[in-house]
Parts: structure tokens; C-alpha cells; sequence
């Protein structure tokens, strides 16, 4: 899957979001949208789920967090990818 | 792998915390007007009737009742879990501590039987609620940061301060079936006060500052000995004036280490806010660097001889020390807090809709449109003028009315901005709603 990059670890709420939004507006079908953020955002998940997306989080470190975000239509690859990518 | 498998509790609905943050501010609006109607001579000593009515509509009516709204916001976001059936606990919450709050200062007022008996239902229901659903939620297995953990002692300290709290309102009803008379002590009043001031609401000041002064502020974190061990000290120490009397020698040795305590944690976040790599400018961040100095300068008035107290406040220094931690710290943090959360919450809301429908971004407004920095600015200046008209009516009360209007002016002020914020909000989310239609 092709993977598009984005880093919000920097940005102070509500930029992050922002970003993430407009990231996933311009996200090509099959693509994954990799997040680099310093907290994990609970309250995107259940935004994310409820609207038709799916995510994991790898935790890195305390201030750490990767967030991987694909179209639910994808979810056998993005299972694979993950798999494939992400140190358990 | 965890995709899609979680299920988190929803964000309460926006009217949730607002109807607490809105009802706070009415709460001082109020205050300032007994103030105005209560002349000059409640200003004589903190056991003035009047003047207890005051620091309740202060702490249970303002305080208390924003950290309460503000909660139901957190969970979710720090702990990843919010409170089931938020709405009922919010509406039974709120009606009952409202209605609890005004006849707990009206029994001040007026002293009856009635108004405490219904002080006592209203605020122990109505806290007993809250505390039952927010505890439930503590103890599932949240995350085990040192946010939720202070979270969760906070919420202990808020217990044992609203059990004090009753057994003091109760003194007199419960006196003829249960032996309290021990209560009559003014060092239980002395751990009431410190355990709601430095347990409750300084203690869910310093766990939520763990997460949101590094976040909201982009600062690095708060060292992780002070994360983990400060909040703990402090609520074992205040514990301890069960076993000292507040007024010996003990009890002033632990409130002295209470108050050093608590001032290295304000030193700990006026570093952060000089650390931050971007040094935009902001109003929030001038209500804390104004609140930490003053809890500095307040543990260095702990510490002075009483003459001077003598020479300029008449011998009143818990009641200046009182104010200077309630006008000038809580209130000050809150405010803050006001300041980026009532903006974010509406700004979130009307985000939360994008990802249902990405043309609805367009009809998103711009965060600072929500709170306009003009605005705040305003607000900290009126904020800095009624405190410096409160110390002068300590030190001279027959200025109150210049007090209670400077709080008038600044409460409605706060009002205004907290109401246009919202009304932008409805503009918005109506504009979304149409073009779903």
C-alpha cells in the first residue's frame, strides 16, 4: 500500500485534527495515511471507526505515537501492511 | 493488531460541559452583587457568615462547578473512556449542585433548618452522583498515567471534602441521634478547606496540566518524578492534619511543606511556558505565568510575621491568604483554561462532523474567529484589575463596591465571550446540517 506521511507532533490542537482531516481528504484509494503525533488521540478513534475508516497505533515511546488510518474497503491490505510494517 | 476492535464512549455532547462553565459564570455574577449588597463589614474576618456564604458560591458555585463540567471532557480524551449515560449524570449532576450551592449560602445568609436539610440532600445526592460515575470510570483499566492517577486522587479529595463538608451542615440536625460534637473543632474546617483547595482543586489542576499544558501549550512534558510522586506527596500530607491539629506547631510545619510542595509544581510549569519552541503569544498562557507567581508570592506571605499582617490587613492573613489563593490562583488557572477550551470544544465539535463529510469543512470557522485574541486580552486586564481592587479591600473594605463592580464588569465579560463562542458554534453547525439536507 502506498503510504502518505504526515507529522502533527508539533502542533497544538486543533492543528493537528486539521491536518489529519485534510490529509484524508486528498488520500488516494488503497493508501495509507502514516500520523506522527506526540499523545495518542483517543477521541479521532471512535470518529474514525463510526465514519468508515480503520487505524492502529503503534506506541513508540512515551511521547511517541504512529498512527496508521486506511479506507475500511481496504482492510485486508491494510491488516497485511500492518502486519508487514509495524514491529509488534 | 487493535484495528477497528475498540470501542470508545462518545465526547458528551456539547451542551454538557457549557451548561456547567455558563452556570459557573452566573454563579460569580452573583457573588459580586452579595458583595455589593453586603457592605463593608463581612471584610472583618473569613468567619463572617456573609463572607462563608461568599467562598462557597466561590468554590462550590465557580469552581468546582467548571472542574466538574471540564471533567466529562477529559476523560475521554486523557483516559480514552467517558462516563456512561453522560447526559442523565450531567442533568441530575448539575440541577443538584446548583440548587445546592444556592441554599448552602443561603443557610449562611439566614440561618434555617430547612435550607441545611436540603443543603445537605441536594449536595450530598448531587455530588455523591458524580463522584459513584466518575469513579466507575477511574477504576476500569484505563491507561495508568500519572494524569489518571492524580485524576483519581483528586476525586478522593473531593470525597472527604464533601463528607466534611456534610458532617459540618449536619452538626446541628444530626447533634440529637449521632455524638459529633467533636466536629465543633475549627481544625476540621482548617482540613476541609485545604483538602478542597490543594486536594480537589489544586490536585486536578496539576493532573491535568500533566497532559494539557504540554499539549495545548507545545512545551516539553513535566519531569517524570514530579508526574509521578508530587500529587501523592501532597495528598499525604494533607491527610496528616487528621492527626495534627492545623493551628500546632505539626499542622503549620505540614501546610508550610504543603504550600513549598505545591509552589515547585507552579515553578515546574513557568519553566515549561519559558522552554516552548514557538513563543506565540497568548492570553492563556499570561493567566497561568500570573496565577504561578502569585501562589509564589503567596507561600513567601505564609511565611512573614504576623505584625505585618497586623499593620496592613488587621491581623486578617487566612483571609488574605484565602483570596489570594482563590482569586488569584484558581481563579486565574481556570480562566485559562476557559480560554482554550471553550474555543477547542466548539472548534472540535463542528470538526468531528468533517469526517462524516469532508465538504463540511469548508464551514468551518477559524479556531481564533470562536475567541477573538482582542477579547481575551480584555478579559485578563479586567481580570488583573479585580485583583488588585480585591487585596485593596482586605486592606481597606470600605472599597468593596469597586471590587464587586470590577467583578461584575470582568464575570459578564467572561459571559459574553463564552455565549458568542457558542452562538458561532449553532451558526456553523446549522450551516453543516443544511448542506447535509
Amino acid at each position: 500500500m502506498k503510504t502518505i506521511a504526515v507529522n502533527v507532533s508539533a502542533l497544538a490542537p486543533p492543528e493537528p485534527m486539521q491536518v489529519i482531516l485534510s490529509s484524508l481528504v486528498e488520500l488516494p484509494n488503497g493508501a495509507v495515511l502514516k500520523v506522527s503525533h506526540r499523545r495518542e488521540p483517543f477521541p479521532l478513534y471512535e470518529r474514525l471507526l463510526a465514519n468508515g475508516w480503520l487505524y492502529y497505533c503503534e506506541h513508540v515511546s512515551d511521547e511517541s505515537f504512529v498512527i496508521y488510518i486506511a479506507h475500511e474497503q481496504d482492510k485486508a491490505q491494510f491488516g497485511a501492511y500492518i502486519d508487514s510494517s509495524v514491529q509488534p | 493488531m487493535n484495528i477497528a476492535n475498540l470501542s470508545f464512549s462518545a465526547l458528551p455532547p456539547i451542551n454538557v460541559p457549557f451548561r456547567h462553565f455558563i452556570s459557573a459564570v452566573i454563579f460569580l455574577l452573583l457573588t459580586a452583587l452579595l458583595i455589593l449588597i453586603s457592605g463593608e463589614k463581612i471584610w472583618l474576618s473569613r468567619w463572617q457568615p456573609i463572607l462563608l456564604a461568599i467562598t462557597h458560591l466561590f468554590t462550590l458555585g465557580f469552581i468546582s462547578m467548571v472542574m466538574m463540567g471540564a471533567i466529562y471532557q477529559f476523560l475521554p480524551v486523557i483516559g480514552g473512556v467517558g462516563i456512561t449515560n453522560v447526559r442523565n449524570v450531567a442533568t441530575v449532576s448539575h440541577c443538584l449542585h446548583t440548587l445546592g450551592t444556592l441554599t448552602l449560602s443561603w443557610s449562611f445568609i439566614t440561618p434555617s433548618t430547612f435550607a441545611r436539610v436540603l443543603a445537605i440532600l441536594t449536595l450530598g445526592i448531587g455530588f455523591g452522583y458524580y463522584i459513584f460515575s466518575v469513579a466507575r470510570v477511574l477504576i476500569k483499566k484505563l491507561s495508568q498515567g500519572p494524569a489518571i492517577i492524580g485524576l483519581r486522587l483528586a476525586i478522593l479529595s473531593l470525597t472527604f471534602v464533601v463528607v466534611l463538608g456534610g458532617l459540618f451542615i449536619g452538626q446541628n440536625s444530626l447533634m440529637p441521634y449521632v455524638n459529633i460534637s467533636f466536629f465543633a473543632d475549627k481544625s476540621y474546617t482548617d482540613i476541609h478547606a485545604l483538602l478542597g483547595g490543594f486536594g480537589w482543586a489544586g490536585g486536578l489542576i496539576l493532573a491535568v496540566s500533566l497532559q494539557i499544558i504540554p499539549m495545548f501549550h507545545v512545551t516539553p512534558s513535566f519531569p517524570k518524578w514530579l508526574a509521578k510522586y508530587m500529587l501523592a506527596t501532597l495528598i499525604s500530607l494533607l491527610l496528616l492534619l487528621f492527626f495534627f491539629k492545623a493551628n500546632s506547631v505539626g499542622g503549620q510545619v505540614i501546610i508550610a511543606f504543603v504550600l513549598v510542595t505545591y509552589a515547585v509544581f507552579n515553578l515546574a510549569f513557568l519553566r515549561l511556558f519559558k522552554q516552548r519552541k514557538r513563543k506565540v503569544v497568548d492570553t492563556s498562557i499570561h493567566f497561568w505565568q500570573f496565577a504561578g507567581s502569585s501562589f509564589l508570592a503567596l507561600t513567601c506571605l505564609y511565611f512573614l510575621a504576623d505584625d505585618f499582617y497586623q499593620q496592613v490587613f488587621s491581623g486578617n492573613k487566612a483571609l488574605l491568604l484565602s483570596a489570594v489563593f482563590i482569586y488569584f490562583y484558581l481563579i486565574s488557572i481556570i480562566e485559562a483554561m476557559l480560554l482554550k477550551i471553550v474555543p477547542f470544544l466548539s472548534y472540535t465539535h463542528l470538526q468531528n462532523l468533517c469526517l462524516a463529510d469532508f465538504n463540511a469543512m469548508s464551514h468551518l470557522p477559524y479556531m481564533h474567529d470562536l475567541l477573538l485574541k482582542k477579547h481575551s486580552r480584555l478579559l485578563f486586564k479586567f481580570h488583573i484589575l479585580s485583583c488588585v481592587l480585591l487585596i485593596l479591600t482586605i486592606a481597606v473594605p470600605r472599597f468593596y463596591w469597586g471590587f464587586s463592580c470590577a467583578m461584575l464588569v470582568e464575570f459578564s465579560w467572561l459571559l459574553f465571550l463564552i455565549i458568542r463562542s457558542l452562538n458561532l458554534y449553532r451558526r456553523c453547525l446549522m450551516k453543516i446540517k443544511n448542506m447535509a439536507v
